[in-house]
C-alpha cells in the first residue's frame, strides 16, 4: 500500500498534463468531429483519456499503446495504427510544450503574426506536411495539424 | 677484398633505397592463410558490404542522447572515406521512389473476385470506422480494399542497441580489408569522438587495424629483444667485436637479398614472413660458428668443410622443398628462408676469409665426470614420446586461436550483435551464374522461408516480374474502380476516390534495378553472382545448390585442415630427403645423426600435448627444428675436433636461442607457438651435446 502512495505521490510530482478539446476534420468524409479529453505524461508513460462523446483511454508505455473503453476491454494496438499513434502522441506532447517549439530538430519553425508555422522533416514529412501553432506569451494555447490527405486535427486547450 | 663483406651490403642496401617505393610489407595476418575458396568468400563478403558499417551507440534513451547522436551524424559525414550515416530506420527519399514506382509489382497481390456487396460494406465500415476513430489512422485513398498489402516489421524510427541506448550507422566507402587504408579512418573516427562520453564505437574492420598494429608493435619488441640478446652473446662471451660486425653485416646482406628477391618474386612481404625470415637467418650463425672454432677464416679461398656443406644443404633442401607448397606463409617464408641461407653460406664460406678475423682461443678438452648415455637410449625414450603424442595430440583448427586475442572488441562485437539482433538470424549466401537465375534461386528459397530477408523484397527476377504483370493486366481494375466510385458516393464519401490504383498501367519490369540504399546488393566475383539473405536461426536452411550458411570461420577451419595434410606429406617428403643426405654423409650409420632430428621432435611435441593443442605454426617450427637438429648431427658424426664442435654448437644454439626463442615471449599466438617449438627443441639439443657419448 505505502509502495502504491510513493508511486502515486512521485507520479503526480512529476507528471504534466492538459485537457483539451479536439476537433478533426476528415476530408474523404466532408466532417468535422469534436472530442474532450486530457493527456497526462511523464518520461515513461502518457495517457489520453477521452470524456466526450465517449469514455475511451490510450495508455502509452515504452513502445506498447493499449485502447480502453468504459467497458473494461482493453486491447493493443499494432502495426501501422501503433505507429501512427505513437507519432501522434509525441507530437501532442511535444507541441504542447513552448520550449519544445523553439527547440525541437525535427521541425523547422517560422513566425507568422500571432502564430508559429512548423514545417515537419524527415519521416514525419510523409504524412504531416505542417502545424501550425497559436501561443500566449510562453504558453501554447492551440496548435492544428494539417495532413497531406487533407485531414486538419486541432487540439485547443481548456 | 677485405672490405668485401661491406661492399656486398652497401650494395644491397642501395638496390633497396632505388626500390624502396616498390617494397611492399604486407600486414594482414590471416591471408597468408586462405586458400583461393576462402579468398573468395571473403572478396564476396568484402563487396557485399556486410562488414563495411561503423557503429556509434550512445548510451540512454532520452533526447540529449539523439541530439548528442545528430551532432556525431554531421561531423561524420564530413569524414573522408564515410559514405552516409543514419540515425533513423527509415528508407532513402531514393528507396521510397523506387518503391512508389514498382508498388503494385512489389506488393502482395490479393487476386479475389470483389463482389458490388462485398465492396460496399468493405466501404461502410471504412465509414464508420473514420466516424468513430479515438486515434488517427489515415483513409487508403488509393486502394481502399487492400487489394495490395505489403508485410511491415516493427516499425521503429530510430536504430536502438538493446538495453544501452540509440545507434547511428555510418557506411563506409574504403576498402576495410586494406590496413592502411582502415587503419586511416580509425584513427580520423576515434579523434572525432574522442570527447564524447559514453560512447561505444565498433566497426568490423577495428579488428584489423588493432589487431595488426599490436603484432607490429609485439614483433618491434621480439627483433629488440633477439637483438639485444645476440650483441650480449657477443660482447660478453665471444668477445670478438671485429666477427660480431661482419656477421650482422653478413645477416643484413642475406636478409636484404631475400627481401629483393621476395618482392621481385613474389610480390610482396608479409611483415610475418619478415620477422620469421629473420629469426631463420639466424641459424646459417652455424656455418659461421663451425669456421671460426675450427679456425678456418685463416686460410684465403672458398673454406670447403664437407660437414658443414652437407649441413647447409640439408637445411636448404628443406626449404627448397617447402617452397612448392601450396600454403602461402609457408612458401613465402620457405622461399625467403632459402635466399637468405643461401647468401649467408656464401657469405660465411667465401667473403669471410679474406676479413683477417682473429683466430679463436685454444679451446681445452672438457673432463666432464659425469657418465654419458648411450644415444641409442635417447632415440627409445623419444619412439615412447612419440607414441604417446601420436595417441594424444590433437589438431587446432581455428585460425582465429592464432590471431591476437583482442578481449575488448570480441566483447564489443558481441554487444552489438546481439543487441541489434543479428544473433536471431543466419547470414545464408547464395550464389548462381547470372543475376536472373540468382534471383529465381532466391524466389524457391523464399517459398520455404516466407519471413527472410533479403533483396527481393525490391527486387524480383524477370520471370516473376512479367508473370506478375500479366496478372495484374488480366485483373478487371476498370470494374473496381467504378464500382468503389459508385458506392463511396452512395455511403457518404467525398470525391476522395478519384485516382484508385493511381500509375498501375504505367508499370514495367524495367523500372527495377538494385542499388546501395536497399540495405542488400547483388555482386559478381569469378563469374558468379551472390547475395545474402537473412533467415531466422530457429529455421533449417533448405537444402539447395548454391546455397549455403555463410560461415567464414568454418571454411578457414577446413583450410587449416586441408594445411595441415599438405605440411605433413611435405614434412614426410623432407624426412626421406634428410635421410638420404645422411645416408650420403655416414652410410649406414645414421642413428647418431637421426638423434638430433627425432629426440627433439619428440620431447617437443610431447610438451605440445601436455599443454594443449598442435598448430599450424607449431608444424611449421617443427620443420625448422628439423633442419637445425640435422646440421648438429652432421657436424658432431665421426668429428675428429669434439671440444671446437661441441663449442661451435652451443655458441650457435645460443644465438639460434636468442633469434627465436624470444618469440615465446609473444602474446601473439602464432608467435609463440613457433618460440615454445625452437626453445623447447633447443634445450632437447642441448641435452643431447652434453649427455650422449661420442661416437
Amino acid at each position: 500500500m505505502r509502495s502504491l502512495l510513493i508511486l502515486l505521490f512521485t507520479t503526480l510530482i512529476f507528471a504534466n498534463s492538459y485537457d483539451f478539446d479536439e476537433n478533426k476534420f476528415v476530408f474523404a468524409l466532408g466532417n468535422t468531429f469534436h472530442k474532450v479529453g486530457k493527456i497526462t505524461y511523464t518520461k515513461e508513460k502518457a495517457t489520453i483519456t477521452y470524456s466526450h462523446p465517449r469514455y475511451k483511454q490510450i495508455v502509452k508505455v515504452d513502445d506498447n499503446i493499449s485502447i480502453e473503453g468504459s467497458s473494461g476491454k482493453k486491447y493493443y494496438l499494432k502495426d501501422k495504427a501503433l505507429s501512427h499513434t505513437k507519432a501522434f502522441i509525441d507530437i501532442m506532447i511535444r507541441l504542447g510544450q513552448y520550449k519544445e517549439i523553439r527547440n525541437n530538430k525535427d521541425f523547422d519553425v517560422k513566425k507568422e503574426g500571432d502564430k508559429y508555422v512548423l514545417t515537419f522533416k524527415g519521416e514525419m514529412k510523409r504524412m504531416l506536411p505542417k502545424a501550425e501553432v497559436r501561443t500566449n506569451s510562453t504558453h501554447v494555447k492551440s496548435f492544428k495539424l494539417f495532413m497531406n490527405n487533407g485531414d486538419t486535427l486541432e487540439i485547443v486547450k481548456r | 677484398m677485405k672490405h668485401l663483406n661491406l661492399f656486398i651490403f652497401f650494395l644491397l642496401c642501395t638496390i633497396f633505397l632505388i626500390f624502396s617505393s616498390q617494397i611492399k610489407f604486407s600486414t594482414n595476418f590471416l591471408e597468408v592463410f586462405f586458400s583461393k575458396e576462402s579468398t573468395t568468400l571473403l572478396n564476396v563478403t568484402s563487396k557485399l558490404g556486410l562488414s563495411n558499417n561503423i557503429y556509434v551507440a550512445k548510451k540512454g534513451f532520452s533526447d540529449d542522447a539523439l541530439n548528442e547522436l545528430r551532432i556525431i551524424a554531421g561531423k561524420l559525414k564530413n569524414v573522408e572515406g564515410i559514405s552516409k550515416v543514419k540515425l533513423t530506420v527509415s528508407p532513402s527519399k531514393e528507396l521510397k521512389e523506387y518503391y512508389k514506382k514498382n508498388y503494385y509489382l512489389l506488393a502482395d497481390f490479393n487476386a479475389s473476385k470483389f463482389s458490388t456487396k462485398e465492396i460496399h460494406d468493405r466501404l461502410q465500415t471504412a465509414y464508420d470506422e473514420l466516424q468513430n476513430a479515438f486515434i488517427y489512422m489515415p483513409l487508403d485513398t488509393n486502394d481502399p480494399l487492400g487489394i495490395f498489402s505489403v508485410k511491415t516489421g516493427e516499425e521503429h524510427t530510430y536504430l536502438k542497441l538493446r538495453d544501452y541506448g540509440y545507434i547511428l550507422k555510418a557506411g563506409v566507402s574504403i576498402d576495410t580489408s586494406s590496413a592502411a587504408e582502415a587503419k586511416q579512418l580509425y584513427s580520423k573516427v576515434n579523434t572525432l569522438l574522442k570527447d564524447h562520453k559514453d560512447l561505444l564505437v565498433y566497426a568490423p574492420f577495428f579488428f584489423l587495424v588493432e589487431n595488426s598494429s599490436y603484432i607490429r608493435s609485439d614483433t618491434q619488441k621480439i627483433i629488440t629483444i633477439a637483438t639485444v640478446l645476440l650483441l650480449l652473446l657477443y660482447f660478453f662471451m665471444l668477445k670478438n667485436y671485429r666477427l660480431l660486425f661482419h656477421t650482422i653485416i653478413a645477416i643484413g646482406s642475406s636478409v636484404l637479398s631475400a627481401i629483393l628477391a621476395s618482392v621481385y618474386f613474389l610480390g610482396s612481404v608479409n611483415i610475418l614472413v619478415l620477422a620469421f625470415g629473420i629469426s631463420i637467418t639466424t641459424i646459417s650463425i652455424d656455418y659461421m660458428f663451425h669456421y671460426y672454432f675450427h679456425g678456418d677464416f685463416s686460410t684465403k679461398g672458398f673454406i670447403k668443410q664437407k660437414r658443414v656443406f652437407f649441413g647447409f644443404l640439408t637445411t636448404f633442401g628443406v626449404f627448397v622443398i617447402f617452397s612448392f607448397i601450396s600454403i602461402r606463409l609457408f612458401y613465402e617464408l620457405a622461399f625467403f628462408s632459402a635466399v637468405s641461407l643461401f647468401v649467408a653460406y656464401i657469405l660465411f664460406s667465401w667473403v669471410f676469409s679474406y676479413l683477417e678475423i682473429e683466430k679463436p682461443p685454444v679451446i681445452r678438452q672438457s673432463q666432464d665426470s659425469f657418465k654419458r648415455v648411450n644415444p641409442l637410449y635417447l632415440l627409445l625414450i623419444s619412439v615412447v614420446l612419440l607414441g604417446y603424442s601420436y595417441i594424444h595430440l590433437k589438431f587446432d583448427d581455428d585460425l582465429r586461436n592464432l590471431d591476437y586475442k583482442n578481449e575488448k572488441l570480441l566483447s564489443l562485437s558481441q554487444q552489438f550483435r546481439e543487441g541489434l539482433m543479428q544473433s536471431k538470424y543466419q547470414t545464408v549466401l547464395i550464389r548462381d551464374s547470372t543475376q536472373e537465375l540468382l534471383l529465381q534461386k532466391y524466389e524457391r528459397l523464399q517459398s520455404t522461408h516466407p519471413t527472410m530477408l533479403g533483396i527481393g523484397k525490391f527486387l524480383l527476377s524477370r520471370s516473376k516480374c512479367e508473370e506478375k504483370l500479366k496478372q495484374l493486366k488480366a485483373f478487371d481494375f476498370k470494374r473496381i474502380r467504378e464500382t468503389i466510385q459508385t458506392e463511396a458516393e452512395k455511403i457518404g464519401f467525398t470525391n476522395v476516390f478519384e485516382h484508385l490504383y493511381a500509375g498501375l498501367e504505367s508499370m514495367s519490369c524495367d523500372n527495377m534495378h538494385a542499388f546501395d540504399d536497399m540495405g542488400f546488393k547483388i555482386v559478381k566475383e569469378n563469374n558468379s553472382y551472390y547475395t545474402v539473405v537473412f533467415i531466422p536461426k530457429n529455421e533449417r536452411l533448405t537444402k539447395m545448390e548454391g546455397v549455403e550458411i555463410l560461415d567464414i570461420a568454418k571454411h578457414l577451419s577446413q583450410d587449416m585442415q586441408n594445411s595441415k595434410q599438405t605440411i605433413v606429406k611435405f614434412m614426410t617428403v623432407s624426412i626421406v630427403f634428410i635421410i638420404v643426405m645422411l645416408v650420403l654423409v655416414s652410410g649406414i650409420n645414421i642413428l647418431y645423426p637421426l638423434v638430433y632430428i627425432v629426440f627433439p621432435l619428440s620431447v617437443v611435441l610431447f610438451g605440445i600435448t601436455l599443454f594443449g593443442m598442435i598448430n599450424i605454426m607449431h608444424m611449421f617450427a617443427l620443420i625448422i627444428l628439423i633442419a637445425i637438429g640435422i646440421d648438429y648431427g652432421v657436424y658432431m658424426h665421426k668429428t675428429t675436433t669434439q671440444a671446437e664442435t661441441r663449442t661451435a654448437i652451443k655458441y650457435a644454439l645460443l644465438s639460434t636461442l636468442a633469434g627465436f626463442g624470444v618469440l615465446i615471449f609473444s602474446n601473439t599466438v602464432a608467435l609463440h607457438s613457433i618460440g615454445f617449438v625452437i626453445t623447447v627443441g633447443i634445450g632437447a639439443i642441448f641435452i643431447l651435446l652434453l649427455g650422449t657419448s661420442d661416437r
